[in-house]
C-alpha cells in the first residue's frame, strides 16, 4: 500500500474529481503541518491519550489486580442511580454555573479598564491581581478555613464588631457551598485578566481611530470593537474555566472534607474518594466518563456560543 | 527449509535456557538455603526516635541476614497513600508496608495472609482483640505492631483557672464530666462572647473520637457479625444523644461539630486554647512532647502545653470503655517466590517481636500488640492510666464496605449534630443507606 | 499605586499627567480615552477606587502568607494572630533549613525541570498553535478537538495507566517521567492557537510569496508577533511545573531528587500543623514564581507592528 502512494499522488491531478486522491494531494501538500504538530501528536499519544483510553476502557470493567472484569454498564447503572453522585453533580454544575461567567465578565471589565492605564501602574494591578494565584491552593484553602472559622475566625469576628453574627459559613449544609465560591468570587481571575490584556494588545488601533471619526462612545467602541475581537480568548478562558470548575476539588477536600452531609461534596472530590478510599477504579472511571461528558457538551455550547473566525 | 532449522535450533535453544534457569533458580536457593536479594521496604513517617529505631533494626535484619538489602522509603503523610494506591493498583507495590493494610488490598487478593507464618506462641502472644483487627473472612493480612485507643486530653492550665478539679486518676462520671465542661465554657474577657468551651469534637468519616461516648453507653455501629446496623438501638440513641446536647442543650461543646474538620479541633486545643479538652490517639502525645520541646529551645516562642490524659467518662455500662481506630500492623504484599516470602515475612515477625514492641512502641506513643512486650507505660504519667481501657477497646468493624459503611453514618450524624435533622431521622436515612452494604 | 492613589485623592492635574503619559509611551491597541465633564470624572474615580480595592483583597491571602512566614509560631497562636511588622523575623525560615537539609537541591531541582518544561512548552505548543490557527490540512479540527477533549477527563483516573506507561518505560525515579510528558501541552497549544488566530494573514501570505518557508514565517514572522501571548503560557507553564505535586510524588522515590512541593509535603507531620514552616515552605515557594511573574511581563506588554516586522 505505501508504495503504491506515490505514483497515485503523482497522478493525482489526471484522478483529481477522486475525493480520496483529493485528500492524499491535499496531504503531501501540506505535510508540514503534520510536521509541526507530530512531537505534540506522539506526546499525546503516549501520555494522555493511552491513559485516557484506558480509564475509558475501565468505566466498563470491574477493577480487579488479577484482570479486569468487563460488566458492561454496571458502573454506570451504579453511578446514576447513586443519590450521592447526582448531589455532587449539581454541586459542581451550581458551581460552574456561578463562576465561570462570573470569572469571565469580571476579568473582561477589569481588563478593559486596566487597558487606559499607564504601562507601569498597569503592571502594578496585574501583579497585584495575578500574584496571589502563586501560592499554593492548599495554603490558600487554609487561609480561607481561618478565616471562616466559626467561633474565632475574621469574618465572625468582624460581624459582631457590628452587631452581627456569628454566621456558620462552612459549618451549615446551607451555606457552604455559597462560602467556598465566595472565596473565589473574593479572589480576581488574575490569570484570565492578563490574558485578555495580552490579547487586547493586538487589536490594532486604526480601528479604533476609525470609530472615533464616526463620533462612536467609548461603550459602542468597547461593544463594537473589543468584545467581538477578543471572542478567540474569550472562547479559551469559558472552555478552559469549566473544565477548571467542574474539576473543583481542592477546596472542598482541604475546607470540608466535602461536608456537611453531602453539601460540598464535588464530582472530582467523589472521584478521589471511589479511586483512593474504596480502590474502585471502574466505578471512578464511570464517575469521570460522565463528568466529560458534561463537560464536552457544556464546551460544544460555548464553542457555538464564542467561535468566530476573525481576522483583524 | 531454512526456517525448519532454525525452529528447530531456537525450540534447542530454549530447553537449554530453561535448564539453565530451573538451575539456577534450585541451585543458590538449595546451597544457601535463603533467598538474596533486595526488600522494598515503605512505611509512613513516624515519630523522630521512632524513625531512627526503624533504620537500626532494618541494618540489624541486613546484617543477620547477608545477601539482603533492604531498599526503604519513606512516605509522606500528605500524598503518601495515593502513593501506595497507584503502586497497588499498577501491580508493583513495595514488599513491605507498614500501616499498609487496607481493606480494598485484601479484597483485592493484594495481601499474602501471614496465618501459615503465625506459630502457636504468636497466637498466644497477641491480644486477641489485635489478632482480629487484622482479620478479614477468616485470615489475618498483618502483624500487628501496637494498638491504639482514643483518650481524652485536658488542658490543665484551663482547669486551674477555672478552678474545676482534674478527674482522680482520669476516671470520671457523665456527670462528673458535664460538670466540668460546663464550668470550664466561660467569656474571659466580658465581651459577651464565649472565649473557652469545655470540649471540642467533629464528626468526620475514619473519626471516630466521639464514639466513645456512644460505647461507653453499650453502644455500637454493627452487630459482631457485621451483619446488622445497631446504631439506631436505643443504648446507641443514648450516647449520641450526650454529644447533641453538650453542644445545643448545655452549650459545652465548640458549636459546628458537625461541620468542622479534625484540624480546627486540634488548632482550638493547641494553638488558640479554646477549648479545655478534646478526644483523640495516645499516638499525639509525641506531637505534644515535640510542642513543648520545641518551646523550650525557643525554636517556637509560644506557650507550653500542659495536659494530662483522661478517660471517657463512664457511661451506664460502667466500664473503663474507650475508641479506637485500630491496630498498626506490616502487611506484606503478594510474593511470587515463595523463598522470598519467607524472608519477607520474618522482616515482619522481627519489626512487630515482643523485644521489638518494647522499644518501639513507647517511641510512637501506642500500646504493645504483644502480652511478652510487658506493660511499656508502667509509671508514665499520661498514659498507665490509659492502660486499662485498651483492653475495652472498640475498634472499627472489620467490614469489607466499612469505609461506605462510615461515611454514610458520619454525613447523617452531621446533620443531626448541626441541627438540621432530628438524631431519630438521621439514624432511620442512615440505616435504610447502610443495610445496602449489609445485605449483597 | 501611588498614581491610583492620587486619583483616588481626587487630584486631576496628576491624572492628565498620567494619562497623556500613557498615551504618549503608548503601546498599540489602547483606544484613547480621556475623561471630560464632571460626571466622568467622578465615574473614574469611581471606577479607580472600585478597581484598587479589589486588588488589595485578592492581595489578601499572599499577604497574610508572606506575614506569617515572617512571623514566629508564637504570635500565631492567637486567634486573631497576632501579626504584626515589629514582630518579624526570619525564624521560621531558620527552621525551615534545620528541617529541610535538602531544601536547595529540591528547590535547584524544580528549577531545572520548571524551566525545562517551560522551554519546551513555549517551542511545542506555539509551534502546533500556529498550525492549528493558520494552515488548513485535512484532519485539522478533528485532531485537535481529539486532544482537548483529553483535558475533559480528571487526571485522578488517568494517574494509574500513566504511572503504569512509565514503569514500563523504565522511567520510575528520572526526570524523564516528568518532563517528557510534560513537553507539550493541550493548554497551550489552545491558548497559542486562540491567539494566533487572529494575527492577520496578509503579513505570511507576503512572506510565503516571497519564498519563505512554512518554518521560517512561524520562526520569523508568526513568534515575534506573539510575545504577549507566550509571556502568559511563560508564566501559566512554568507555574503549573513549579507547583507541580501529586505526579512527582508517585514516580520519584529518591529523596535528593524531590521536587519542590513533594519535599515540603514531607515536612508535614501526622496531627498538628506547624503553620510557621508551613507558611515559610510556601513563601519560599512562591517567591521565584513571583520572580518568573515579573521577568515575563516584561513581553507582556511588547505590542507589535506590521512595518517592523517586514523590515526585519
Amino acid at each position: 500500500m505505501p508504495g503504491a502512494m506515490s505514483p497515485t499522488v503523482a497522478s493525482a491531478r489526471r484522478y483529481g474529481r477522486n475525493p480520496y486522491l483529493q485528500t492524499l494531494r491535499l496531504i503531501r501538500k501540506k505535510k508540514w503541518a503534520y510536521v509541526f504538530i507530530a512531537p505534540d501528536i506522539l506526546l499525546f499519544l503516549g501520555f494522555i491519550v493511552v491513559p485516557v483510553v484506558r480509564s475509558f476502557m475501565l468505566a466498563f470493567q470491574e477493577f480487579r489486580l488479577s484482570g479486569n472484569v468487563w460488566v458492561g454498564l454496571d458502573n454506570f447503572k451504579y453511578v446514576l442511580t447513586d443519590p450521592v453522585f447526582g448531589a455532587a453533580m449539581r454541586n459542581t454544575a451550581l458551581y460552574t454555573v456561578v463562576m465561570v461567567p462570573q470569572n469571565i465578565i469580571v476579568a473582561l471589565l477589569l481588563a478593559s479598564i486596566l487597558r487606559h492605564l499607564s504601562e507601569r501602574t498597569q503592571s502594578l494591578f496585574r501583579a497585584a491581581y495575578y500574584l496571589p494565584g502563586v501560592a499554593s491552593a492548599v495554603v490558600i484553602s487554609m487561609v480561607w478555613k481561618w478565616i471562616y472559622d466559626p467561633n474565632f475566625g475574621l469574618f465572625n469576628f468582624l460581624l459582631s464588631r457590628i452587631g452581627l453574627g456569628p454566621y456558620p459559613w462552612l459549618t451549615s449544609p446551607r451555606t457552604s457551598l455559597f462560602s467556598i465560591m465566595l472565596m473565589g468570587i473574593l479572589a480576581a481571575p488574575g490569570g484570565f485578566i492578563i490574558l485578555y490584556l495580552a490579547a487586547m494588545k493586538k487589536i490594532p488601533r486604526d480601528l479604533y481611530e476609525v470609530a472615533d471619526i464616526d463620533g462612536a462612545t467609548p461603550i459602542r467602541k468597547w461593544w463594537n470593537i473589543t468584545l467581538p475581537l477578543l471572542k478567540p480568548t474569550t472562547l479559551y478562558l469559558a472552555i478552559v474555566s469549566t473544565i477548571g470548575s467542574f474539576q473543583i476539588f481542592t477546596a472542598a477536600y482541604v475546607m470540608t472534607q466535602g461536608g456537611p452531609g453531602y453539601s460540598t461534596t464535588t464530582v472530582v472530590y467523589l472521584i478521589y474518594n471511589t479511586a483512593f478510599r474504596d480502590f474502585e477504579f471502574g466505578l471512578a472511571s464511570a464517575q469521570a466518563v460522565i463528568l466529560f461528558l458534561v463537560i464536552v457538551a457544556v464546551s460544544v455550547f460555548n464553542f457555538r456560543r464564542f467561535s468566530t473566525d476573525v481576522q483583524y | 527449509m531454512k526456517a525448519g532449522i532454525m525452529r528447530r535450533a531456537s525450540r534447542v535453544l530454549a530447553l537449554a535456557l530453561l535448564l539453565g534457569g530451573l538451575v539456577a533458580a534450585v541451585v543458590p536457593a538449595g546451597a544457601a538455603g535463603k533467598w538474596t536479594g533486595t526488600l522494598v521496604v515503605w512505611d509512613f513517617p513516624r515519630p523522630e526516635a521512632a524513625a531512627e529505631w526503624e533504620l537500626a533494626a532494618f541494618k540489624k535484619f541486613e546484617e543477620s541476614h547477608p545477601g539482603v538489602k533492604i531498599e526503604y522509603t519513606k512516605l509522606s503523610w500528605a500524598g503518601g497513600g495515593e502513593k501506595l494506591d497507584v503502586a497497588v493498583a499498577a501491580g508493583d507495590p513495595p514488599d513491605i508496608c507498614g500501616s499498609g493494610l487496607r481493606l480494598p488490598y485484601v479484597l483485592q487478593g493484594a495481601l499474602e495472609p501471614i496465618d501459615p507464618y503465625l506459630t502457636a506462641e504468636d497466637l498466644k502472644d497477641f491480644y486477641e482483640g489485635s489478632l482480629n483487627a487484622v482479620t478479614l473472612n477468616g485470615k489475618r493480612w498483618g502483624w500487628p505492631w501496637y494498638n491504639t485507643v482514643y483518650t481524652l486530653y485536658l488542658n490543665v492550665d484551663l482547669f486551674k483557672e477555672r478552678r474545676v478539679p482534674l478527674p482522680e486518676n482520669g476516671q470520671w462520671t457523665w456527670r462528673e464530666f458535664l460538670y466540668a465542661m460546663q464550668q470550664l465554657t466561660f467569656d474571659r474577657d466580658g465581651d459577651g462572647k464565649i472565649d473557652v468551651y469545655g470540649f471540642g469534637f467533629t464528626i468526620q468519616p475514619t473519626y471516630l473520637q466521639p464514639f466513645g461516648f456512644i460505647y461507653a453507653e453499650g453502644g455500637r455501629i454493627l452487630s459482631p457479625d457485621g451483619k446488622e446496623f445497631v446504631l439506631d438501638k436505643p443504648e446507641a440513641v443514648a450516647g449520641i444523644k450526650r454529644l447533641y446536647d453538650m453542644v445545643w442543650t448545655y452549650k459545652c461543646a465548640l458549636p459546628g461539630a458537625g461541620g468542622m474538620t479534625t484540624v480546627d479541633v486540634h488548632n482550638a486545643f493547641l494553638n488558640s486554647r479554646s477549648i479545655a479538652a478534646f478526644a483523640d490517639t495516645t499516638g499525639i502525645i509525641s506531637a505534644f512532647t515535640t510542642h513543648n520541646q520545641k518551646v523550650e529551645k525557643g525554636e517556637i516562642q509560644g506557650q507550653k502545653i500542659n495536659l494530662v490524659t483522661a478517660g471517657y467518662p463512664r457511661g451506664s455500662t460502667g466500664l473503663p470503655v474507650a475508641a479506637g481506630p485500630g491496630v498498626g500492623s506490616w502487611a506484606v504484599f503478594k510474593q511470587k517466590d515463595p523463598a522470598k516470602r519467607d524472608v519477607v515475612m520474618e522482616l515482619a515477625r522481627f519489626l512487630t517481636s515482643g523485644k521489638s514492641q518494647k522499644e518501639v512502641v513507647p517511641l510512637i506513643g501506642t500500646f504493645p500488640s504483644r502480652k511478652s512486650a510487658g506493660n511499656v507505660w508502667a509509671g508514665h504519667p499520661y498514659l498507665e492510666r490509659v492502660a486499662p481501657s485498651v483492653e475495652y477497646a472498640v475498634y472499627p468493624p472489620m467490614h469489607p464496605e466499612w469505609a461506605k459503611i462510615d461515611e454514610k453514618i458520619m454525613k447523617e450524624l452531621q446533620l443531626a449534630m448541626l441541627g438540621e435533622k432530628t438524631i431519630e431521622a438521621a439514624l432511620r436515612d442512615a440505616k435504610r443507606q447502610v443495610e445496602r452494604f449489609l445485605r449483597p | 499605586m501611588s498614581t491610583n492613589g492620587a486619583v483616588v485623592r481626587g487630584k486631576p492635574g496628576r491624572w492628565a499627567l498620567h494619562r497623556r503619559r500613557a498615551t504618549a509611551g503608548a503601546v498599540q491597541g489602547g483606544p484613547s480615552w480621556r475623561p471630560r465633564g464632571v460626571a466622568q470624572w467622578a465615574g473614574a474615580i469611581l471606577v479607580m477606587t472600585f478597581v484598587t480595592a479589589w486588588a488589595v483583597v485578592s492581595l489578601v491571602p499572599l499577604v497574610w502568607l508572606f506575614t506569617t512566614a515572617l512571623t514566629p509560631s508564637s504570635a500565631l497562636l492567637r486567634i486573631p494572630p497576632d501579626v504584626s511588622v515589629r514582630n518579624f523575623s526570619l525564624d521560621n525560615f531558620k527552621l525551615l533549613q534545620e528541617r529541610a537539609p535538602l531544601l536547595p537541591r529540591w528547590f535547584l531541582n524544580t528549577v531545572l525541570v520548571a524551566s525545562a518544561v517551560t522551554v519546551f512548552n513555549l517551542f511545542f505548543d506555539t509551534l502546533a498553535g500556529y498550525t492549528f490557527a493558520k494552515l488548513q490540512f485535512p484532519g485539522r479540527d478533528i485532531i485537535f478537538w481529539t486532544i482537548l477533549c483529553t483535558m475533559m477527563i480528571p487526571g485522578q483516573v488517568t494517574l494509574v495507566p500513566m504511572f503504569m506507561i512509565v514503569k514500563a518505560l523504565h522511567w520510575y525515579d528520572s526526570y524523564f517521567a516528568i518532563l517528557i510528558p510534560a513537553m507539550a501541552g493541550v493548554f497551550g497549544i489552545f491558548l497559542m492557537k486562540q491567539y494566533i488566530q487572529t494575527l492577520p494573514s496578509e503579513i505570511e501570505d507576503a512572506a510565503r510569496v516571497d519564498g519563505c518557508s512554512e518554518f521560517g514565517i512561524w520562526w520569523r514572522i508568526i513568534l515575534p508577533l506573539c510575545k504577549p501571548g507566550m509571556a502568559v503560557l511563560g508564566i501559566f507553564v512554568f507555574m503549573a511545573e513549579w507547583k507541580a505535586f501529586m505526579w512527582p510524588l508517585i514516580v520519584l522515590k529518591t529523596e535528593s531528587k524531590f521536587m519542590l512541593e513533594q519535599g515540603l509535603a514531607t515536612l508535614q507531620q501526622q496531627f498538628f500543623t506547624d503553620y510557621g514552616l508551613l507558611m515559610s515552605g510556601a513563601a519560599f515557594s512562591a517567591l521565584p514564581m513571583i520572580l518568573v511573574f515579573f521577568v515575563f511581563q516584561r513581553y507582556l506588554m511588547e505590542g507589535w507592528s506590521v512595518g517592523g516586522v517586514l523590515k526585519g
